[in-house]
């Protein structure tokens, strides 16, 4: 029961973090929605009015996010996250997957597929050398002939 | 007129031989992320030029029903939808599979999908001139009414309502990304030419449900919290049919009526379907935790609709989907016009394709059933190979469907929002059904205000609008007023 209350708390504390963050978004959206040229479709409802329909609406909820995660009291401190180093790897990762994407015409499928994926089982802690380096050939060469062998998908 | 000589041809070695290929084809093409049903029809059309149109033709829609079916394979296994269509089917098959019921969730999907394809062929035989007729009476009105009551469900699937209802108006901003679809202008695309026509939905949706969750599992595996998942049984018990079986008649004939509506698609189709099972389900709270009737639900309905489709396709020339857009071509490659002639003029075509229909639906369950145990095998891959080899399989569909490196930093966007939204209790399938229905919302509402000159109320009288508008507000209200009772209850039992 104490764990679930804690965890409640902490729910609500992030509710309000995101809240925040929701309104923030909202208004960077609506300063990039005041520049969408007004056009005559014939009718009233022109290109920025479902987007505003949108962000309202996020705003107005986000307000409710807001309320409900501030009518919980008082706040403990979360406990500290026993996934720091997690969520550094995590960034790492996704750094990771941006630069896969950057290199995956410019290099080529092949080179950047085995060295995405080389690095990949060493940030998952993959040591074994025939894993983290055989496996990955191994893969990535299986997927290139499937996809362009018989499938007749074009790789760069 | 007498068919059966029509009917027996289809019934020849070499015909068979065709759909069983084009089936198989189509569940592999269909079960590998990024690679759509309507990939691989377009893919093998030119393959069809030199066969005989009973052939060619069986054969691309052997394709369409595998594709179709086989996105449930990789949605159960790995929680990355093989096809669009099998978006929704993710909520309840890979809870399953975690629990180690993979098998008889594929085993459930293989069924629903069979019987779902075989409703829907009966309806195509019977009724298909009379069903296209119908369709024909849905305008913007009417289809805006439809996005509606779609994104109605967004309520019923959401376990907190509010946050549920933030995420689907946040897939309607990102829906909004892109040419505005009346009037042409560039709206939040930031100058980026490949974000000119929005954000391609597939690649969003490996992002959203395949790379989010790889991004999960890497936390799990650096915590050492992954469990190996176990794979046991491949069929669906007695009582999960019994339990089921309604709601893939109501599936099944959800997705008859979504198919033969032009330009909606098996997308749609599931995540109404999968709405309505839940909204009756005296067990609605079971639903997203890995529930039979859940699968039941979105795969009768998405392989229904492929049958459906092709009512409008073949009685109008209309098509009723992108796949049976492509199949057009493959019926106008074979020098056939689709369209009422074409039932006076080539009834022989007409009937082995209402035949093919049958036997590619047959060829599905049949290889469905036999392939699950080979598919779950994927299961016992150990995680960190498997993790890896889903992200070479997401940049890989991603990258083939438009052979653009935008489409990449679509999906890996996608895919650390799905994540953040995961983990912060936003649903994703919410922003999911949004991206869907949202375009189709606001393109026809504009349209039709422009038509009613601006005159709400005109635009919403009609009776089929009406219909959708009352549907939608009570699937709206009933999970309001679901937990407006149960606290009541909570309170009175206090």
């Amino acid at each position: 029961m104490v764990a679930e209350a804690r965890d409640d708390v902490i729910r609500r504390k992030t509710d309000c973090q995101l809240a925040l963050f929701l309104m923030l978004f909202c208004a960077f959206a609506a300063w990039r929605t005041t520049l969408i040229p007004a056009s005559g479709t014939g009718t009233r409802a022109g290109p920025d009015f479902f987007p505003w329909l949108a962000i309202i609406g996020i705003a107005v909820l986000a307000l409710a996010l807001l309320l409900r995660g501030l009518r919980t009291s008082p706040r403990p401190k979360p406990e500290a996250g026993a996934g720091r180093i997690g969520y550094g790897v995590l960034s790492l990762f996704a750094v990771l997957m941006v630069a896969y994407a950057a290199t995956f015409e410019r290099v080529g499928y092949l080179p950047s597929t085995i060295v995405m994926y080389v690095i990949g089982m060493l940030l998952l802690k993959e040591r074994r050398v025939v894993h983290f380096l055989l496996v990955p050939v191994a893969v990535v060469l299986g997927v290139y002939f499937g996809f362009t062998g018989l499938l007749d998908v074009y790789l760069p | 007129m007498d068919i059966s000589p029509h009917v027996l041809a289809v019934f020849d070695p070499e015909v068979l031989w065709t759909i069983a290929l084009g089936t198989l084809g189509g569940i592999v093409i269909g079960a590998l992320p990024g690679l759509t049903a309507t990939m691989g029809v377009a893919l093998l059309i030119p393959l069809t030029f030199g066969m005989a149109p009973i052939l060619g033709l069986n054969m691309l829609i052997g394709i369409y029903i595998g594709g179709i079916y086989g996105g449930c394979v990789s949605a159960i296994l790995l929680r990355t939808p093989g096809t669009p269509s099998s978006a929704a089917t993710v909520l309840d098959g890979y809870p399953l599979a975690q629990k180690g019921e993979a098998g008889k969730a594929l085993g459930m999907a293989t069924i629903a999908s069979f019987v779902g394809g075989i409703i829907a062929a009966v309806v195509l035989a019977a009724l298909a001139p009379q069903l296209a007729t119908l369709a024909l009476k849905f305008g913007p009105a009417e289809y805006f009414a439809l996005a509606v009551f779609g994104l109605t469900i967004i309520a019923s699937l959401s376990q907190d309502i509010l946050k549920g209802a933030i995420a689907g108006l946040a897939g309607i901003l990102i829906g909004c990304v892109g040419a505005d679809p009346i009037s042409g202008i560039s709206r939040y695309t930031f100058g980026i030419s490949g974000f000119a026509s929005g954000f391609a939905f597939t690649p969003a949706l490996i992002g959203l449900f395949a790379l989010s969750e790889v991004f999960s599992q890497i936390e799990k595996i650096l915590s050492d919290r992954v469990e190996r998942m176990k794979v046991s049984g491949i069929w669906p018990s007695r009582a999960d049919l019994k339990g089921s079986l309604t709601t893939m008649v109501r599936g099944s004939v959800i997705g008859t009526f979504i198919g033969i509506i032009p330009g909606t698609g098996s997308g749609t189709a599931s995540w109404i379907s999968y709405n309505e099972a839940r909204r009756t389900s005296k067990t609605p709270e079971k639903f997203g935790t890995g529930h039979m009737p859940g699968i039941a639900a979105t795969e009768s309905a998405n392989n229904a609709v492929c049958a459906a489709a092709l009512i409008p396709l073949l009685a109008l020339g209309i098509p009723g989907d992108v796949v049976t857009a492509v199949l057009m071509g493959g019926l106008m490659i074979q020098g056939l016009a689709p369209g009422p002639m074409l039932f006076q003029q080539h009834p022989d075509i007409v009937v082995g394709i209402f035949t093919g229909t049958f036997v590619a639906t047959i060829f599905m369950l049949v290889f469905g059933l036999l392939g699950i145990r080979f598919f779950t095998q994927i299961l016992r891959v150990p995680r960190r190979i498997l993790t890896l080899a889903i992200v070479v399989f997401c940049f890989v569909g991603a990258y083939s469907i438009n052979l653009n490196v935008v489409d990449l930093y679509t999906m890996v966007g996608f895919g650390v929002l799905g994540y953040f939204m995961h983990k912060f209790g936003f649903s994703q399938a919410a922003l999911c059904i949004a991206l869907i229905l949202g375009p189709m919302a606001e393109s026809n509402l504009r349209l039709g205000l422009m038509s009613a000159d601006d005159n709400v109320g005109v635009l919403l009288s009609g009776p089929i609008t009406a219909t959708f508008l009352i549907l939608a507000a009570l699937s709206l209200l009933l999970p309001l007023y679901r937990s407006y009772r149960g606290r009541r209850v909570a309170v009175a039992a206090q």
